[in-house]
């Protein structure tokens, strides 16, 4: 499937149902497969006409930090074999970017703002667009 | 491995095109790490002209289906027992989307025969990102996009 190294999966991750089916399809292909995990969550500043807004109490760096953690440690795969990679910025392009290089993209059909109406959410669609790896969309 | 209302196969599409034989060798590659089966699915379509179908002396759209699918499936790493190749008459989303129903995965090329230069994805491996019932996975196109 690769090159000599362990096939590298990565699974975006936003704490939506969606989402946890994708991390619990890219869970069995890793096992079946050997291949290292690298669970992806994006995270951006709540804006308002262009300014970020600070609230009090309002971490989101570390509340997704502490989101994709929670996600490895119930996974049943090793913690050596699952990387974990918080980046600021909207979610399509910091996954597509994640995964560069990397032999999988995992992500849900649908995430957190998931409209009945729509068959695609648009982060997948955005991976399905730009990704240069094989991209799963997981439903 | 699957959740338990799918079957243990792998459904791909395959149209002969460079791209579709990337899509193949990925679909086999899972089935073998999985120990699935897989299905070889090449839609065909009678060729119309304004609704009017085109006699075409000597050409059986159904007969090049069968052959572009059977030489796709020569070779194959999975044991022959547990690949089937079938031939559906169709648009090839729909084909592909009906075809993998109930299966664990459907795997399509981003493009087929239009894959050079293009960046966007194609109409049947959009359709079936859109519509299929089952997770899919869309191989990209060889060349650096």
């Amino acid at each position: 499937m690769a090159n000599d190294q362990a096939p590298i999966v990565v699974v975006g991750v936003d704490g939506s149902p969606e989402s946890q089916q994708a991390v619990d399809w890219a869970e069995r292909y890793a096992t079946a497969s050997g291949a290292t995990l690298r669970l992806v969550i994006a995270w951006e500043h709540a804006q308002a006409y262009g300014q970020p807004m600070m609230f009090e109490g309002y971490h989101p760096h570390e509340e997704a930090d502490a989101l994709v953690n929670k996600v490895k440690g119930a996974m049943a795969v090793p913690a050596d074999r699952v990387e974990t990679r918080v980046v600021e910025g909207a979610p399509g392009p910091a996954l597509v970017a994640s995964a560069e290089g990397a032999d999988a993209l995992v992500v849900g059909s649908q995430g957190h703002g998931a409209v009945s109406s729509l068959l695609l959410g648009s982060v997948s669609s955005y991976c399905v667009h730009h990704a240069s790896c094989p991209i799963v969309v997981v439903r | 491995m699957t959740s338990a209302d799918r079957s243990p196969i792998v459904v791909v599409g395959i149209d002969g095109s460079t791209n579709s034989e990337l899509a193949l060798r990925w679909a086999e590659a899972y089935a073998v790490a999985a120990g699935y089966g897989l299905r070889l699915v090449c839609a065909w379509q009678v060729p119309t002209s304004f609704g009017h179908p085109v006699p075409h002396e000597g050409y059986e759209p159904v007969v090049a289906a069968r052959e572009v699918a059977e030489k796709a499936a020569t070779g194959v790493a999975v044991p022959p027992e547990r690949v089937e190749t079938l031939v559906p008459m169709g648009p090839a989303g729909e084909v592909l989307v009906e075809v993998s129903r109930g299966a664990a995965l459907l795997v399509v090329g981003h493009r087929g025969h239009t894959a050079i230069g293009e960046r966007l994805p194609g109409s049947v491996s959009a359709y079936c990102v859109h519509h299929a019932h089952v997770p899919v996975v869309v191989v990209p196109s060889a060349r650096p996009r």
